[in-house]
């Protein structure tokens, strides 16, 4: 498994090297500069943190598009490795990427020092896991398409969905369950922060499970 | 020692085909030749035994070892050459090795490179710069270098020059002096496996029509010219048939029975001739054909 | 041992080489015990399938011009002149069938038939001469 994630990051490491430079250099620029002194410091780092954001996404595209049209799940899975491995190096990566540039925006937020409080570190806390469990989402809906037929697919969005529409009602109506106010204000509570973990952490383990339960690894 | 490898009723279902039951095994030293139409299921089968594919249900063993995709120490003993060729494209041929012998123990890195010289394949190309012929070649000693007991090639020669396609051929027969290995080849050019196979498997609409010693097919299928006035007779193991007038043109599956027949028929003017593993795998696909005429 | 085989021929490889091998024997080109390849070398070595030559080594052992010791290969049989003698006879007859009955079907009788073996004879028998 590590032989896979190293080969990996040695693969990309242009891409890797380029946007964790970028999220570096833009923070020193924003440090060295007046935004500080002129915006609220939470503004300031949601700033610097967005064009970070943007350059991460930037790169888990190149890095996927690039593996997609190279066949690397074919090229791996011919290899001598448990499949269940082969799935959990799949997402360590991801893990691996997100916790990276978790790092740099703790370290962002920690320079900037105004604003710096314990509701801060969980809604960063939460926001990552949040983040990672939406590329899970993307990952599971990619292995779904691997079994022969739509079915499954359609069952996962159709889920989705009304899990969308759910809270969307729920929002409107104003008769937000206790447990879910409390996650949505922006989820700066242990609680919060703990359920996202968790629901991050479930989706790494069922992408693992669909990924070692595909029909074919012909792509 | 056990089987290279054995599928007992394996089956692949798809929208519009269906591949088995298919009971196929190959014992070791044995070349096995997988003769077969486009969309017949070659790949799918070659697919399934490569842990690319996962059956609907069946079982594989290689070397006797549950193809399990959790439990991979059987694929230690598999090389696959498959229908496409995967590589980490920006790498470099040599680093794509590199990458791969950290995976197999029994790897050779002199083996490699000395295949790489006999195939005039420049490792330090990068993969995707490599033509279809020279990522063939990158695919072959990929499979080679990690010295494997069952060798499981699709197509393998697709975009090989003459040159390399002989070394190729050579390199096959090297490997089957020890006796312990097994190759699996499908292919559809069968003048490359016509003296290599020692057996050979027809399939066609996913099932196995036939599976025979190639030498079965060669020294007893032959074309029989002969003339006779009578027609409308039915001659024993013909295949085939072409009349004109009184000249007939047979093609005998069992040649010693069909002349035997004709001798108490008190035929004419026979003789036969060979035919090669091509146009015996033409007949056994197509089915008999009977063309009359006058 | 080095065989001439092609998939060019109107003989199969396996009869090639049955051939070929029985020719060499009853020649006395290879002395009673020497020792043939193993099958798996001959394969190798001539690029034809195992079996090919599993089954040529076999219709030679039957023939009783080479025999078999286990762990220890394949050895040409000992023979006695005579018998060396029918064997070729037989050989002969069985090869030389089936263009005598193509000669006669296009016309040619016995005695324009014998007139032309004769011919060949002779000049095999001038080339002999020559060579000495």
């Amino acid at each position: 498994m590590w032989k896979v994630l190293k080969a990996e990051f040695r693969y990309h490491k242009t891409a890797i090297t380029a946007t964790y430079a970028i999220g570096v250099l833009f923070l020193i620029a924003t440090l060295l500069s007046d935004i500080m002194k002129r915006m609220d410091s939470p503004m300031a780092t949601w700033s610097w943190m967005s064009v970070v954001t943007s350059a991460y996404i930037f790169l888990l595209i190149h890095i996927g598009s690039h593996d997609d049209t190279e066949k690397r799940d074919r090229l791996h899975s011919l290899l001598p490795i448990p499949r269940q491995k082969l799935g959990m190096a799949r997402m360590a990566l991801l893990l691996l990427f997100q916790t990276g540039f978790g790092i740099i925006g703790l370290i962002g937020v920690m320079a900037v020092g105004k604003g710096l409080d314990r509701g801060f570190l969980y809604y960063m806390l939460s926001s990552n896991a949040f983040f990672f469990l939406t590329v899970a989402l993307i990952a599971i809906y990619l292995d779904l398409g691997h079994f022969g037929r739509n079915t499954y697919r359609r069952i996962f969005i159709g889920l989705l969905a009304l899990l969308l529409i759910l809270i969307i009602c729920l929002t409107i109506s104003g008769n937000i369950i206790s447990g879910l106010e409390y996650i949505f204000e922006p989820y700066t509570t242990p609680a919060g922060a703990a359920i996202f973990v968790l629901l991050a952490a479930g989706l790494f383990y069922l992408d693992v499970v669909v990924f070692t339960r595909r029909k074919s690894y012909l792509a | 020692m056990s089987k290279a490898f054995e599928f007992k009723n394996l089956i692949k279902t798809y929208p519009d085909f269906q591949l088995g039951p298919l009971n196929l095994d190959l014992a070791p030293g044995i070349v096995l030749g997988f003769v077969g139409p486009n969309g017949s299921g070659k790949s799918t089968t070659m697919h399934c035994l490569a842990g690319l594919v996962r059956p609907d249900s069946g079982s594989m063993e290689i070397y006797g070892r549950e193809n399990d995709l959790n439990d991979p120490a059987w694929k230690f003993d598999i090389g696959y050459v498959g229908d496409i060729h995967v590589f980490y494209e920006s790498w470099s041929g040599e680093r794509n090795l590199q990458f791969l012998a950290q995976f197999y123990p029994n790897w050779s890195h002199e083996f490699a490179a000395k295949l790489a010289k006999r195939l005039d394949l420049p490792l330090q190309k990068k993969a995707k710069e490599l033509s279809t012929g020279n990522r063939a070649k990158l695919a072959i000693i990929a499979a080679l270098a990690r010295a494997p007991k069952l060798l499981i090639l699709d197509e393998p020669t697709a975009g090989l020059d003459p040159v390399a396609r002989a070394e190729f051929q050579d390199v096959l027969f090297e490997l089957m002096v020890d006796g312990e290995r097994a190759i699996f080849y499908s292919t559809h050019i069968l003048p490359e496996i016509s003296r290599l196979a020692d057996e050979l498997a027809f399939l066609q609409n996913g099932r196995i029509v036939l599976r025979t010693a190639k030498d079965d097919l060669t020294e007893k299928w032959r074309k029989i010219t002969f003339r006779l006035s009578r027609n409308n007779l039915k001659f024993e193991s013909v295949v085939s048939h072409q009349r004109e007038g009184n000249d007939y043109q047979v093609i005998s599956s069992d040649f010693e029975a069909t002349l035997r027949q004709l001798h108490e028929l008190g035929v004419e003017n026979v003789q036969h001739s060979r035919l090669s593993v091509d146009e015996i795998a033409v007949q056994i696909l197509k089915g008999g054909k009977n063309v009359e005429s006058a | 041992m080095l065989l001439n085989l092609t998939d060019l021929s109107s003989e199969s490889l396996q009869s090639q080489i049955i051939r070929q091998i029985r020719a060499k024997i009853l020649s006395g080109e290879l002395a009673a015990e020497t020792d043939l390849p193993s099958i798996r070398e001959f394969a190798r070595d001539h690029h034809v399938s195992v079996i090919t030559v599993q089954r040529a080594y076999e219709a030679l052992l039957r023939e009783g011009l080479i025999h078999s010791r286990r762990g220890k290969g394949f050895f040409v049989s000992e023979l006695r002149e005579n018998e060396k003698y029918k064997m070729a006879k037989q050989r002969l007859r069985e090869t030389i069938e089936p263009p005598l009955m193509a000669a006669a079907e296009e016309g040619l009788s016995s005695k324009d038939i014998i007139e032309t073996v004769n011919l060949i004879l002779r000049q095999k028998g001038k080339k002999a001469e020559q060579e000495k």
